[in-house]
């Protein structure tokens, strides 16, 4: 082609084709700027963002931001960290600019924004206080169409609504200080948060209302795998909030089919809740002017159990008082209560009819149901206080019960008259009641915060009829009375809070009672004080007349939750009735003194008695002093003018009774028992002189038929035959400095010293009856040289063994010395005995002996062997 | 050139459809039936729900901004019920599967979706926009309905895949959409409250009441105080009544003879008045009631039971209070039986004197302000039992022996403003007095103890002070008689003992029975063991009460060798000596104590 010629054919081109290439290349840059997009490098990213926030305390970072030629732009991420590490992140982000209104110069150049996974938090903290699946936009018609879903907490929000964008542009006139903004929201968020993890929702929807031109229809829903126990639950919700723009009055209306609020031990669930509510804005403050709450039923569970009919609470507030209204119409509840709070008081009006058969409510303790109120009739009637002098009581108030029972505590008639002070202290000034077999009359205390209660009662009191007002402490104080018909006259301070901490509970009180028992102890005329506080149950008393006489004295328990290891403190003076009152210091005491029978003693005791757990088993503390004006019986056997002092120390038990009297014999002891270690061991020393023979075998035999004394021995198939043998009034002199342990006897080792003085010692049942063994040998003796009248016996006991080595009878004309053993375990007996004759007796009888059977000459001892009751009697023949 | 020319044309047209494609396809991918959704509830004033099978149907209509039901009858309607709708439809899931115009190319019909003549059609109109759904049947899935949607802007027919609970919301249960209650003004807000029944011969019997801040009282048929918390529970009653049935109906309404109207209930708040007219239903259905607003042509039925709360206002809603005295006001009270007379009356000082008088002697002492007010707090909270005549007329007196009273008490103010009240017996039951109030001329039946409680005791009311108010202690002694022990508090030394024993008074006066050497309490012998002496600045003047032991929790006697007056010690009293005499029992070795 010759150049010239394609010039001219170019410059000749007519102007249609010079436009087409135009349009041409227009349209290929509207493809272009439409759909291609350029990288912004980050640095100017980056300085382009700082420059939009332009807040020197916020750090703002931004990647991948990328724009088109068609007004698209998108990025990445977005990172903005203010001072105080609240920071917002933006994931991904697309915003679309209208290039026409961003032409014209108009506000809000935008036809859609697409925010996605924002996350609003704390560096500080793990999770986010908010978080937003997603946020979209589109601008339309002047109104933003918002799509928003996000989450706080555990729970999610779906919002769709529209928002008019004049809204933005008064938003943009106020000066906006993004530092603060991100600060005040971050702690708004936190709040909004921590509050929100207290709440457990389904299917709750809110429609919110601003003058008409903006509204959002927003659902909020607990995620199914939320699983903490919540504070409140609310299922099935719609709420309605109407408000202008400027927000001087919000009304709120709303529905709630199940709500449930939960605190520990307690759910309250409430069915069918229809609200309105009214808030106004007054100088710049937000103020509920008007709430009314009605509630179709509702259920208690938890120590609170049962339900509640329709009941209503209306809130009314205007420039003469706030009220809260409390109204009620049900068979069980008849009630219109306002509490009405003016500039300087607080009073409550109204009334509140309760028939409570017909309520329940039941009220659960220990794993105990009992119903909160039952029987006929419990009236409130609450009054304006105009007798108030002091100011500080605005409200008085009656209370009249008939055949009502409280926590199932008997069937009572009850008129109190009280007032209730400005912070809802109550004060019953009177109050008459007649409940089971008490009829009192007092007054009462209550105030709030914490929730301390005194009662102050007096009359005829039987205290058990309010066991179950009160926790264990007070049924356990009572278990062991038993009152009579005669029921005492009492007179009470009980102090305490309701549900605070164990043993907060303080009582004092005094008993005056003509009849009483305590653990079977029954008692005349008596003045008991009680008085509990948080350290121990004191009981005690002055005096205490019984059958016996009259004692004075206390017992303290420890309250359990101080866990202390005493398990009972004691003191008595006077005449203790032993038999009447074993069981007064407990199980272990009656135990220990199961085989001490006395009517009475005199006794100055005191002394503590510990837990009975495996480290302190058998471990007590107590001085007794005591001195019997007549006979005891220990083991069946009658000691009489006894005196002594036992004084246990931690596991040493020591005694000393330096006088008493059995069978006309004077005796002593003194004891040491030492529990300490795998076995107890008592060591002591006792004696009894010239006790009288006679009676000491009769105390035997009668104590052997009350079933004491009686060993392995006792239970052969050949019991023994009674004796019918009549002893003289011989004495018995016995000495003994043993020890040992205490459960096991034929372990004990030790000395001792019997001497028996009898005139036919050898007719008693001694070695299988003495003269009987002798006389079967055919030993011819002179009449009456087998005739004893003194027993010395000093032994030595070994375990199983009593060892004698110098037993000697001794007779008018013979004496027989022995040595040997008895078993006491097998029962059986060894001996060698020596019998001479005492006094020179003439040869001849020798001789006669010898004549009287070859080799009885050789014969110088006697073998006795074998069970002691029914020994064997052989000669032993000299071998020379 | 021509061919460049057909070149350049084509590659214009082929970019200038790209361009138009692109833009198309943003157009069409911008339409989102949410936000036209959002954008037609947000200014909704119209839902209608048509079920043809059923032949039911249900319109709503915004008038301003209150909503109300319209057909087929008309009501205000339930706004949360309403919101529920509103919102559980534009957070639907919407998912467009075919447009009509190409289901004929897909070889379907709109019947292999369950969509016919028949469907259940819910519409929705506001800002000259409207949306129609077609529910058809339930998608293969489950979970999900098919919905034909027509949206007026779009101009097209297109069908989703929807939440089967779109079904539920379409489903029509009238009161559901409706309010309940007929009585639309809020308790708080009622100011005016009137009953009028009609009788058979023209007369109207009529109750009334107005509020008065958050008083109550009668205007018709007498002027007196209404209990305002039984007007409120009347009232909550009221307003609770719910509606079982509406009946739109202009013939059941229009036989309804007149003269069956024979109750009206007239309710005034936010300064308009609505009246409620109720008549006995016409036809079988026995147990119910019609009624009818004055603001509504639709009428509502009621359970029968409602009309129970619509009598004897005058009796129920009457306030029972019969004393009202503040010993603010109160100069004079005085009880008068036979010759003797107790009167209650404030000295110059403004402290209240008791005096008891027969017809020779007069006693006067300073009495206790606490026990005065108590006394006028029981009698405050008798309430009338029944009211006997009211107003009083001739011949009521003496029926109810009036004429002779038990008692009389004068009651005058600062004002002198004078009542007299007469107490007499007309029942056996012993509780129950009847009672003639001049003033407010009425004779009623009491129920309370006055037999008891208008007995005088003078000394109940005496000042419990028992050191005069000029006395200032400078030492106290506690001093038990057989031991010789004492413990000695001294002023200044911030001892909380001496504060409260400082304040030495009575809780009550027991008799004026004082020995030397004890006391006769209810027949047992109290003998005296404590002293407790008081010293004041000038050392010569001692004031010595004796004191008993300890009696119980409440009970420790006292008594005052000067006026011979035998006393119960009050608690704080009783516990602070109670606590120095255990202090001084622990410390035997201790015989002065000095706190």
């Amino acid at each position: 082609m010759n150049p010239k010629q394609a010039y001219c054919s170019l410059k000749s081109s007519s102007f249609g084709t010079k436009f087409i290439t135009l349009f041409l290349f227009l349209q290929v840059a509207i493809l272009l700027f439409k759909n291609v997009s350029v990288t912004i490098p980050h640095y100017f990213a980056n300085s382009l963002i700082s420059e939009l926030i332009f807040h020197s305390d916020v750090d703002a970072e931004i990647s991948k931001l990328k724009v088109s030629f068609g007004g698209k732009i998108s990025f990445d991420k977005i990172k903005i960290e203010d001072s105080s590490g609240i920071s917002l992140k933006i994931k991904r982000g697309n915003l679309e600019l209208n290039i026409i209104d961003l032409l014209n110069s108009s506000f809000l150049p935008l036809n859609s924004i697409e925010l996605n996974e924002i996350e609003v938090g704390s560096v500080h903290e793990e999770t986010n206080f908010l978080e937003f699946k997603f946020i979209k936009s589109n601008f339309r018609n002047d109104s933003a169409y918002l799509n928003i879903q996000s989450s706080i907490a555990h729970n999610s929000i779906g919002a769709r609504g529209i928002l008019p964008l004049s809204y933005f542009k008064d938003s943009k006139s106020k000066e906006f200080n993004l530092s603060n903004f991100l600060k005040e929201s971050g702690i708004l968020l936190k709040n909004v948060h921590g509050k929100s993890l207290e709440f457990s929702l389904e299917n709750c929807i809110i429609v919110s209302n601003i003058s008409d031109s903006s509204k959002f229809f927003l659902t909020i829903e607990s995620n199914a795998e939320y699983q903490l126990p919540s504070k409140y639950r609310i299922k099935d919700s719609v709420i309605n909030l109407d408000t202008d723009q400027s927000l001087s009055r919000i009304l709120i209306k709303g529905k709630t089919d199940e709500s449930q609020f939960i605190i520990p031990n307690q759910s309250f669930s409430v069915f069918n809740i229809t609200n309105e509510l009214v808030i106004e804005k007054f100088n710049q403050a937000f103020q509920i002017s008007y709430n009314d709450c009605s509630v179709k039923s509702s259920t208690l569970t938890g120590k609170l159990t049962g339900s509640l009919r329709p009941f209503k609470l209306v809130y009314n507030s205007d420039n003469l008082c706030n009220t809260i209204r409390f109204i009620s119409t049900t068979k069980a509840i008849n009630s219109s209560l306002t509490y009405c709070s003016e500039k300087n008081q607080n009073f409550i009006q109204g009334f509140i009819k309760i028939k409570p058969n017909h309520l329940k409510l039941d009220f659960v303790r220990e794993e105990e149901n009992y119903n909160v109120f039952s029987g006929e009739t419990l009236n409130f009637t609450f009054n304006k206080n105009t007798a108030n002098i002091s100011g500080k009581y605005p409200t008085s108030f009656k209370v009249n019960a008939k055949g009502f029972s409280a926590l199932e505590a008997p069937i009572g008639d009850f008129e109190f008259m009280g007032e209730i002070g400005n912070d809802l202290s109550v004060e019953i000034k009177t109050a008459r009641g007649k409940l089971g077999k008490s009829v009192v009359e007092g007054s009462y205390s209550q105030s709030w915060n914490p929730h301390a209660y005194e009662f102050r009662l007096k009359g005829s009191c039987h205290p058990p009829d309010i066991n179950n007002w009160f926790n264990n402490w007070w049924k356990s104080i009572w278990s062991d009375f038993s009152f009579s018909e005669n029921i005492p006259m009492g007179d009470f301070k009980i102090s305490g809070i309701w549900g605070g901490k164990p043993g907060n509970s303080n009582t004092y009180g005094i008993i005056d009672s003509k009849e009483l028992s305590y653990k079977g102890f029954k008692t005349g005329n008596s003045k008991v004080k009680i008085k509990v506080d948080q350290n121990s149950t004191l009981i005690i008393s002055d005096s205490i007349s019984h059958s016996q006489g009259k004692i004075s004295g206390y017992l303290e328990f420890p309250r359990k939750l101080k866990k202390s290891p005493i398990q009972l403190k004691f003191f008595l003076d006077g005449i203790y009735p032993l038999n009447e009152a074993r069981s007064i210091f407990g199980k272990k005491f009656e135990e220990s003194i199961t085989d001490i029978n006395a009517s009475s003693m005199r006794c100055n005791a005191v002394g503590e008695v510990f837990n009975q757990t495996p480290d302190q088993k058998n471990k007590s503390n107590f001085s007794l002093q005591f001195q019997t004006q007549e006979p005891i019986f220990y083991k069946g056997i009658m000691v009489s003018d006894s005196e002594g002092q036992i004084k246990k120390n931690d596991l040493l038990t020591s005694g000393s009774l330096p006088r008493f009297k059995i069978a006309d014999g004077s005796g002593q002891m003194n004891f040491e028992l030492d529990s300490n270690g795998s076995e107890e061991t008592i060591k002591f020393n006792f004696s009894l002189k010239k006790a009288n023979n006679r009676l000491i075998v009769e105390q035997f035999i009668k104590a052997k038929e009350k079933g004491f004394f009686t060993d392995h021995t006792d239970k052969d198939q050949n019991p023994e035959p009674k004796s019918t043998f009549k002893v003289d009034s011989g004495s018995l002199t016995i000495s003994l400095q043993a020890q040992g342990p205490l459960n096991n006897p034929l372990q004990f080792e030790g000395t001792g010293m019997m001497q028996l003085e009898e005139t036919k010692l050898g007719q008693i049942n001694l070695l299988g009856g003495l003269s009987k063994g002798l006389s079967n040998l055919k030993i011819p003796l002179p009449t009456g040289a087998l005739s004893f009248n003194e027993l010395i016996l000093p032994f030595e006991l070994n375990n199983e063994s009593i060892i004698f080595d110098k037993l000697t009878l001794n007779g008018p004309l013979s004496k027989i010395t022995a040595d040997g053993n008895l078993n006491l375990g097998t029962g059986t007996l060894d001996m060698i005995a020596k019998l001479n004759l005492v006094g020179n007796l003439p040869l001849p009888l020798i001789k006669n002996l010898v004549q009287f059977a070859d080799p009885l000459s050789r014969m110088t001892e006697l073998k006795i062997t074998g069970d002691y009751k029914n020994p064997k009697w052989e000669i032993l023949l000299s071998t020379q | 050139m021509k061919k460049t020319k057909t070149f350049l044309l084509l590659a214009n047209i082929i970019l200038g459809f790209a361009i138009y494609l692109s833009w198309d396809s943003n157009q069409s991918k911008s339409y989102s039936l949410s936000d036209s959704l959002v954008s037609v509830l947000a200014n909704m004033n119209s839902i209608e729900f048509l079920a043809q099978e059923a032949n039911n149907s249900l319109k709503l209509n915004r008038k301003e901004n209150s909503w109300a039901v319209v057909d087929p009858y008309n009501w205000p309607a339930n706004t949360l019920t309403l919101s529920n709708f509103q919102t559980k439809l534009v957070h639907f899931e919407y998912t467009p599967l075919h447009e009509i115009e190409n289901l004929q190319g897909r070889g379907e019909i709109l019947e292999d979706y369950g969509i016919n003549q028949n469907s259940k059609k819910i519409s929705i109109s506001g800002n000259n926009h409207n949306i129609n759904f077609w529910i058809g049947s339930k998608t293969r899935d489950g979970g999900s309905v098919y919905c034909l949607v027509l949206d007026s802007k779009v101009q097209r027919k297109t069908i989703f895949k929807i939440d089967e609970e779109i079904d539920k919301l379409s489903n029509i249960k009238f009161l559901d959409w409706t309010v309940r209650n007929f009585i639309k003004t809020p308790l708080y807000a009622i100011e005016k409250l009137s009953i009028s029944f009609s009788r058979e011969n023209n007369q109207t019997n009529t109750t009334s009441l107005i509020r008065n801040n958050q008083d109550w009282s009668f205007t018709i048929p007498f002027q007196g105080n209404a209990d305002p918390e039984k007007v409120m529970l009347q009232l909550n009653s009221l307003l609770s009544a719910n509606i079982t049935s509406f009946n739109s109906s202009n013939d059941y309404l229009n036989n309804i003879p007149k003269k069956n109207w024979t109750t009206e209930l007239v309710i005034t708040g936010f300064d308009q008045t609505e009246s409620f007219q109720f008549a006995p239903r016409l036809n079988s259905e026995e147990g119910k009631v019609i009624g009818k607003s004055s603001n509504h042509e639709t009428t509502f039925i009621l359970d029968a039971d409602f009309m129970n709360n619509l009598n004897d206002w005058s009796t129920k809603l009457r306030s029972r209070t019969i004393f009202d005295l503040s010993p603010q006001e109160v100069d004079l009270f005085e009880i008068s039986q036979g010759k003797e007379t107790v009167q209650f009356t404030k000295s110059e000082n403004n402290r209240w004197q008791v005096t008891e008088s027969n017809m020779t002697n007069s006693y006067t002492m300073l009495a206790d302000n606490e026990e005065i007010s108590s006394f006028f707090r029981v009698l405050n909270s008798s309430s009338v039992e029944q009211f006997l005549a009211a107003p009083i007329g001739e011949g009521d007196a003496i029926k109810f022996k009036m004429d002779d009273p038990i008692f009389r008490v004068t009651v005058s103010d600062q004002n002198l403003n004078r009542n007299i009240f007469l107490f007499n017996r007309t029942t056996n039951e012993n509780k129950l007095w009847t009672i003639m109030d001049t003033n407010q001329s009425l004779i009623c039946l009491v129920k309370q103890d006055f037999g008891n409680l208008l007995k005088i005791n003078p000394l109940k009311f005496k000042s419990k002070v028992l050191l005069s108010d000029d006395y200032s202690v400078q030492q106290i002694l506690l001093s038990e008689n057989e031991h010789n022990k004492t413990i000695e508090l001294n002023k200044g030394l911030e001892s909380s003992s001496f504060r409260i024993l400082s304040t030495m008074q009575a809780h009550s006066f027991i008799s004026n029975n004082f020995l030397e050497d004890g006391t006769w309490v209810e027949g047992d012998w109290v003998p005296w063991k404590y002293q407790l002496s008081y010293r004041n600045e000038s050392n010569s003047n001692w004031v010595r009460f004796k004191l008993s032991e300890r009696k119980g929790a409440t009970t420790w006697y006292g008594g005052d060798p000067v006026s011979e007056l035998v006393f119960n010690l009050p608690i704080a009293i009783i516990e602070e000596i109670s606590q120095l005499v255990s202090l001084s029992k622990n410390d035997k070795s201790l015989q002065k104590k000095k706190l």
